[in-house]
């Protein structure tokens, strides 16, 4: 038997655990770095694009405002965000890469977070285009009058909490099914469902205004949020997104890693 | 140094039971066992992947979760199939890479090294063959130059040249000092380079130890018109006795002792013979399907 030392010398001896910012790197990378993934990026952009413009086209005169527009292009942004956020999560068990991924990096939690972290700033970016896709807009159908940019920050801002929302609605959705097909079908099947259930049962009506995303989550692209929206979007974002992700997050974190 | 310690996870029936073994540096250890005997279940278990029911599993004394950033410690091949099929193998590697917390040269150098060229790298893994996605798993594990590899059934789908390189590569591997864990159900393909063989079956460890140390363990194979009067007269002599699932019994009794036996008893000899010279007999006859005692 040899006595060489290995590991070589030309190996590198730090051993520091990758920090969180690199996972967060990387899941941002698997996002982008198959045809799937960037058709469907280049899709929402499409989306953004033709929201913008269709509805400062077809707007009446008072809406053709910042507020109005992009509230309008991120709600039709909003529809395909979660399935970005799913595909975060699901990626790893359709394609069986969760076995390299938790192999590398034994501490599940910390890919979990970078996953969220990752759909977090994918939220940002998809914000960020969607306000510079309206402003381009808004600026090049100017029609002289004034007030395009009335409260254009807190617009933003809320644009910005509703995209976080719908795209931690898909991370929660992947952890909860880790399967694509399953995932993408429940979050377009169950939130519809629970809206034609609290309208045609009038017991639940009151129970809707709180536990559907969408009504509640609209009123942040819409513009319009008091007190108790406020509250409405925070009870709904409990159940949609915390409760997922509590319980798939268990299950990731504790279960063995499928085979 | 990889310490397995009494390791036991059961799946309803199957599952393993109180494995214990160890690999250690300069050396490869073979684990051998059939499909489904729990050397894929171990190895998880070994990797994080799994939580076993009881015992431990370290990588030098720590639990593989537990390691900072394994993949400079361990090499993992469990499946080389769990790659996504939509990524070119560069991409694979570069986001293993950017984990590890390697550069792009070590990339390159790995890509050489198993054998995969610029062409090979850029195409989808999807487009890639059995051959060249076990080449690319396997330069994901060596890709942070670790000093322990744990490959699971490395060979498989490689063609003869194939087989050959990931031989030498291995033993080259542990006479530089590493340690190498390979599990295989062909006992040809991993005798010739394992310094330690591990053989496993139906979830339990049948024998450990060096291939000579296995071949000289000694076992007389014996067959008779009424193998059952013959398997009773050897217990009754206070002889252990395994059955084999061809009819053919095996005892830890002398060839002599068995004629003896078989004489008193009156059991009519057919075959006789010494046993353990052959490794690839005394796989089979550990791993048979029905090995347990004769009634």
């Amino acid at each position: 038997m040899t006595t060489t030392l290995y590991p070589p010398a030309t190996a590198p001896a730090t051993l520091a655990p990758p920090s969180l910012a690199r996972l967060v790197l990387v899941e941002l990378r698997k996002a982008v770095d198959t045809r799937a993934g960037r058709w469907l990026l280049v899709l929402i952009a499409l989306v953004a694009v033709a929201g913008a413009v269709i509805t400062a086209v077809t707007g009446a005169a008072g809406e053709r405002n910042l507020t109005h527009v992009l509230g309008d292009t991120s709600q039709e942004v909003s529809i395909l965000l979660p399935v970005l956020g799913i595909l975060l999560v699901t990626s790893e068990w359709s394609q069986r890469t969760a076995l390299t991924t938790f192999t590398l990096v034994p501490r599940r939690e910390r890919v979990v977070a970078a996953k969220a972290a990752a759909g977090v700033l994918l939220a940002v970016a998809a914000t960020a285009v969607c306000a510079a896709v309206t402003a381009v807009v808004l600026i090049a159908a100017d029609h002289g009058q004034a007030g395009l940019w009335p409260d254009a920050a807190r617009a933003i801002g809320y644009a910005l909490a509703f995209q976080v929302l719908n795209l931690l609605l898909g991370v929660g959705f992947g952890l909860l099914f880790r399967s694509t097909p399953v995932a993408i079908v429940v979050y377009f099947a169950a939130p519809t469902a629970w809206s034609i259930l609290t309208s045609t049962v009038s017991a639940l009506a009151g129970a809707g205004r709180w536990l559907d995303p969408s009504t509640a989550w609209n009123h942040l692209a819409g513009g319009t949020v008091t007190a108790t929206i406020g509250a409405q979007v925070a009870t709904a974002a409990a159940v949609w997104i915390v409760l997922p992700m509590l319980a798939g997050g268990w299950r990731v974190l504790y279960r063995p890693v499928a085979a | 140094m990889i310490e397995i310690k009494q390791l036991t996870r059961r799946f309803g029936a199957a599952g393993i039971s109180d494995v214990s073994f160890s690999g250690r540096p300069g050396s490869v250890t073979g684990f051998l066992g059939p499909n489904g005997a729990g050397k894929t279940t171990t190895m998880r278990l070994l990797c994080g992947l799994d939580r076993p029911d009881a015992g431990t599993a370290t990588i030098d004394g720590q639990p593989y979760a537990r390691l900072p950033q394994p993949g400079r410690r361990v090499g993992v091949m469990l499946d080389p199939g769990a790659m996504h099929r939509g990524r070119t193998g560069r991409e694979t590697l570069a986001l293993a890479a950017a984990v590890l917390g390697v550069d792009r040269s070590r990339m390159s150098r790995v890509l050489d090294l198993v054998g995969l060229d610029s062409a090979a790298a850029d195409k989808r893994v999807g487009q890639y063959s059995l051959g060249m996605q076990q080449r690319l798993a396997l330069g994901v594990a060596l890709l942070g130059e670790p000093g322990i590899l744990v490959l699971d059934e490395p060979a498989n789908g490689l063609d003869p040249q194939g087989v050959r390189w990931i031989r030498r590569l291995l033993r080259e591997h542990a006479d530089r000092g590493g340690t190498v864990l390979l599990s295989s159900h062909l006992l040809r393909e991993v005798e010739v380079i394992a310094d330690h063989l591990v053989i496993i079956n139906a979830g339990r460890i049948v024998a450990d130890g060096t291939p000579e140390q296995l071949r000289t363990s000694r076992s007389t194979l014996v067959r008779a018109v009424d193998i059952a009067v013959l398997s009773d007269a050897l217990r009754a002599a206070g002889r252990q006795t395994r059955m084999g699932a061809d009819g053919a019994l095996q005892t830890d009794a002398e060839p002599e002792q068995v004629g003896r036996i078989a004489a008193r008893a009156g059991a009519v000899l057919t075959e006789l013979r010494p046993q353990g010279d052959d490794l690839e007999e005394l796989f089979f006859a550990l791993t048979a399907p029905d090995r347990q005692e004769a009634a």
